[in-house]
């Protein structure tokens, strides 16, 4: 286990204000990100858990301003990293943001190394891009990355083909953490793994997470995952930051009837347990969000009041965020 | 009770470029009518061409499948017409194995047209079985990228339910579901078995899932057999050093869950030309000599769990 213990002097790192970004398609517009708002202290891990289309991808690239414009664009809210707001600063500053105080791992390793560039080079071209070294010494460094994602470095001159898919993704964090950044953004590094590979992933991120104190938030839809890696947790739905808190709020008092019901749809290793309950319906259409709680068309709890005005995300222990009228009581 | 499928000692190679790939290597196996048996294993363990294999998607090696009794492992055009009537498929991703260009109905009659059922029969069934499997009766001339994968999948499961099968093999059905859609599929297929007493086989990668849907568990590793028993039995006394190492690295959705993770050293072996020897032997915490050189039968350690694993005895004491 690595969860990161000592939280005493941390300072804020990120904050995420108000963030809303739309996609402008045939369709309409989707309201992909709606007024999310979040804060993260220095060594601090993430969980960001949604299902397919909750527009958890969307907040990783909306901090990382890289969301594709058009059809993409950020309309209201702001990302302060580090003191610096991100959506202020010049290309040249957000180049060397980026990698330096800022990485991201995506789900599919294949895709994110040059299949015609050595894997050495690769991580010793990200060492170069932000740090003043010789072709030599960022050599070295690469080196002394693939070693501590656990690839010997006389693999150093092969080829990303010549490696399995565990080996792609380790190599993809040797190249995301090649700059130390301090915070690392894993939009679901471990989903196209098998378990076993993505155990050597995640006891590998843990450890390097200790080793060099890196922040980071981690996207994804499994549950599993979040529980071993995360400090914290939110829970988004169409868009919105529906619960939010420490794990343990989250696993042993949840209060959003949407977090009640992935526990209670999630089969379960540890017993064969008692017949699943689904969430009926589905996720509400993002070109066409409900008036109040977006959640309501779906919920067993839902009253008059819950489809009337949007629902504030509020307090309902410290620590512990809400965002339903009945959990408010 | 005679099993309703039984594969004796199944095989099937495919030539690629720098030998021959062993995809099932010497599988052996049979399920209980009404029963599931869940096949599970990371990928290129062999589970999906196993079940393609087993309903003659694809042509076998070599070895035997029996059904009800009968050898069905070589069989002529029209035999095989009628087999497909009562051995039928469902397939992980719901999009890609459903045309685009058919509606919901007509996806649905396309079983039937192809069995011969008469055309004024075919409209009944085809709302028969929308019923059957959930899908409202306003859906029927939606197009697949109209529907969301839940319902699509309900699509592939009254396709394969269509000419009334008494045995489906489920490749993945679930996988490309979120959790909320997941469970309604799965409950659906559980109702769907009882109802019709199908007999399932239920190939996936998920450990969770296959506990919640198997009465029976087979793991697969690299081509081969390696450990089958009951679902729980599985879960509480894994024999195989592979299995243990696959139920230990399933993160558990419980905070307070505190598990010895197995964490496997080493590379795994080309499943091209394989050695004698045991496959897993590269990764094994308890590898021998005798490990590397002869390879492990499937054979009973206790009643009902049967292990490939020459050290199985000696690691139930240790």
């Amino acid at each position: 286990m690595g969860k990161t213990e000592n939280k005493a002097a941390a300072r804020e790192l990120l904050s995420v204000e108000n963030l809303s970004i739309i996609y402008q398609t045939e369709d309409g517009t989707v309201q992909a990100v709606n007024d999310l708002s979040f804060q993260m202290k220095k060594g601090e891990t993430l969980g960001l858990v949604g299902e397919t289309g909750a527009g958890k991808t969307t907040v990783a690239r909306g901090i990382m301003r890289l969301i594709p414009d058009p059809p993409g664009k950020l309309v209201g809210g702001r990302v302060i990293l580090d003191g610096e707001d991100i959506y202020q600063l010049s290309k040249k500053q957000l180049r060397s943001v980026r990698g330096k105080k800022v990485s991201m791992i995506f789900q599919d390793p294949m895709t994110a190394l040059n299949p015609l560039n050595k894997v050495g080079d690769q991580i010793a071209e990200a060492i170069r891009l932000h740090k003043k070294v010789s072709r030599a010494e960022a050599a070295r460094e690469a080196e002394k990355m693939l070693e501590m994602v656990g690839i010997p470095k006389d693999r150093y001159e092969d080829y990303p083909m010549q490696f399995s898919g565990g080996m792609k993704q380790r190599i993809v964090i040797a190249i995301a953490l090649a700059c130390m950044p301090e915070l690392l953004i894993a939009d679901e590094p471990t989903t196209a793994l098998d378990v076993t590979i993505q155990a050597q992933v995640l006891e590998l991120m843990n450890q390097l997470k200790q080793e060099l104190g890196t922040s980071m938030i981690m996207i994804t839809h499994d549950l599993g995952v979040v529980a071993k890696m995360c400090d914290r947790v939110a829970i988004v739905y169409a868009g919105q930051i529906i619960e939010m808190g420490e794990a343990w709020h989250i696993y042993d008092d949840h209060r959003h009837p949407y977090t009640e019901g992935l526990f209670n749809a999630l089969p379960k290793i540890t017993d064969k347990g008692k017949k699943l309950t689904p969430i009926p319906g589905m996720m509400p259409d993002p070109t066409n969000l409900p008036d109040g709680c977006a959640f309501a068309p779906r919920c067993p709890y839902k009253t008059g009041q819950c489809e009337k005005a949007s629902i504030p995300l509020e307090e309902v222990q410290p620590g512990h965020w809400v965002r339903c009228l009945r959990a408010a009581k | 009770m005679e099993p309703i499928l039984e594969v004796r000692n199944l095989k099937k190679y495919f030539s690629v470029s720098d030998g021959t790939l062993h995809a099932v290597d010497d599988v052996s196996f049979s399920i209980e009518e009404g029963k599931t048996l869940g096949i599970v294993g990371e990928s290129g363990c062999g589970k999906s061409t196993l079940g393609r294999t087993i309903i003659h998607l694809l042509d076998s090696t070599d070895g035997q499948i029996f059904f009800h009794g009968k050898d069905i492992t070589h069989v002529s055009k029209t035999e095989l017409h009628e087999l497909r009537k009562q051995m039928q498929i469902i397939f992980q991703d719901p999009f890609s194995s459903l045309n685009p260009r058919m509606t919901t109905t007509q996806l649905i009659a396309e079983p039937l047209q192809n069995a011969g059922i008469p055309k004024d029969q075919i409209r009944d069934r085809v709302f028969e079985l929308m019923d059957t499997v959930g899908l409202a009766s306003r859906l029927v001339n939606s197009y697949p990228h109209e529907l969301d994968g839940g319902r699509r999948q309900r699509i592939g499961i009254a396709r394969a339910l269509a000419l009334t099968p008494q045995f489906v093999v489920c490749d993945e059905p679930v996988s490309a579901l979120d959790v909320s859609i997941q469970a309604q599929i799965l409950n659906l297929m559980l109702e769907l078995q009882e109802k019709l007493n199908l007999t399932y086989i239920f190939i996936t990668h998920d450990l969770s899932v296959v506990r919640y849907i198997s009465d029976e568990i087979l793991v697969m590793y690299l081509g081969q057999a390696i450990e089958k028993c009951e679902a729980d039995e599985l879960f509480v006394h894994p024999m195989h050093p592979y299995t243990q190492a696959l139920l230990s690295a399933v993160p558990v959705a419980d905070i307070h869950y505190q598990e010895e993770r197995i964490i496997l050293k080493g590379e795994i072996t080309s499943p091209v030309n394989p050695k004698p020897g045991c496959r897993f032997a590269a990764r094994c915490p308890y590898v021998t000599d005798q490990c590397r050189q002869d390879t492990p039968a499937l054979r009973p350690i206790t009643p009902g769990h049967v292990v490939a694993c020459h050290r199985a005895e000696a690691l139930q004491c240790g």
